[in-house]
């Protein structure tokens, strides 16, 4: 696949992640500009890669994560917009769902990230172990707190444990 | 206490936002064949002090305080009467910046991130990076202008784009990424295909990486705006 091809295509889903990792749209772009900048130069080698888009969504995982290493706080706060009126539900739940947005958030980062890899990209505890360079009870340990902080409570829902 | 549907709610509201959000950088369908643009990082550190040019805008940092335009001296600024394209070089895009400051803001670039934005096939664009200026007032920049030739209707944002008389679309708005930094950005799409994204914090990087500088960012988006969308690019 030529690099252009691969971007047409892969682009929107990594703006997607990169926007739920930072909770914010400008920075995501700015993060998945960078990040494509680097896979353009590699991409002879990347391309040959058996899941190359795997490797570029950890290049923006590890490009988030330093992004946030470099700052002194982290304490984010998400860009949350007055919403404008018809997406499907009502005020109740679009309150609720803006002030989830601005708990995420304010999560620090690695808790983000693992909350973000278990229940966005849906990835079992010791991958996302991995991909945060620490052990499986620290990414349980870090995803518990997080979710202390979003306030959801585990038992109001079904929830299968993903290991 | 509430359960896993709202996070999974915030999540599809992000990737919302993420599909309305188009990039900054994005090209026009008919070159989207062509590799992204990308950002080739320089080690430039570029003191560049305003003063050569007659006061061609004078910049006054205030809440909503809009940019008074000066006496020009027409012998140190060009009068331009149609825009120029988009600098190839950060030194270019430095010395119009400063051109379109005039003595009345100094700025140091001092990257990373600071080069040549790289588009394959066709015109470079310029990026800027490092602290501005203004009576004082020091906050961290990003100046980025670029060719981005866009169809009508090809902007999209969570916001309300506004559309000038010579047909340039113009966004602006304010965000926050830590606990006190205020980042203000101005979005130009001009009508010739050059565009414009400038950011300006009250700390020492827009992007929140750094120490805080100032209450507030040293220029307000009007005046933003009227940098921008200045003739003398």
């Amino acid at each position: 696949m030529e690099f252009a091809e691969y971007v047409v295509r892969q682009r929107p889903a990594l703006m997607r992640f990169a926007t739920v990792l930072t909770c914010q749209t400008w920075l995501a772009d700015d993060l998945v500009s960078d990040v494509l900048g680097r896979v353009y130069e590699r991409w002879d080698r990347i391309s040959g890669m058996a899941q190359p888009n795997a490797y570029v969504r950890r290049m923006v995982l590890n490009e988030y994560l330093s992004w946030r290493r470099r700052l002194a706080r982290t304490a984010p706060r998400a860009e949350v917009e007055p919403d404008a009126a018809g997406y499907g539900d009502g005020a109740d739940e679009r309150a609720e769902r803006d002030e989830m947005i601005r708990r995420l958030a304010e999560l620090p980062k690695k808790q983000r990230a693992a909350v973000v890899l278990r229940y966005y990209a849906g990835m079992p505890d010791t991958e996302i172990a991995t991909h945060l360079g620490c052990r499986v009870t620290t990414v349980r340990s870090q995803i518990s707190r997080a979710l202390a902080t979003l306030r959801i409570d585990m038992t109001a829902r079904a929830y299968q444990e993903t290991t | 206490m509430t359960d896993l549907r709202v996070l999974t709610d915030a999540f599809a509201e992000l990737e919302r936002r993420a599909d309305a959000a188009k990039t900054s950088v994005e090209l026009e369908p008919a070159r989207r064949s062509r590799p992204m643009p990308r950002l080739v990082p320089i080690a430039a550190t570029v003191a560049v002090v305003a003063g050569l040019g007659a006061g061609a805008m004078w910049l006054v940092p205030g809440d909503n305080a809009a940019p008074q335009v000066g006496s020009q001296s027409t012998s140190t600024v060009p009068t331009a009467t149609a825009p120029a394209g988009a600098p190839v070089t950060p030194e270019e895009l430095s010395e119009r910046f400063q051109r379109v400051l005039g003595d009345t803001a100094t700025f140091e670039t001092t990257g990373p991130g600071t080069g040549v934005i790289e588009i394959p096939d066709g015109p470079d664009g310029a990026q800027i990076v490092g602290t501005l200026t203004v009576a004082g007032v020091t906050g961290g920049f990003d100046l980025a202008v670029f060719p981005a030739p866009r169809l009508p209707g090809d902007i999209e944002c969570e916001c309300t784009p506004t559309t000038l008389p010579d047909g340039s679309l113009l966004i602006t708005g304010d965000s926050t990424i830590g606990s006190d930094d205020i980042t203000r950005s101005v979005r130009l799409h001009r009508a010739d295909g050059v565009q414009f994204v400038m950011l300006l914090s009250n700390e020492s990087s827009p992007k929140g990486n750094g120490e805080k500088l100032a209450e507030q960012p040293p220029l307000t988006v009007d005046q933003m705006v009227a940098i921008v969308t200045s003739d003398q690019w």
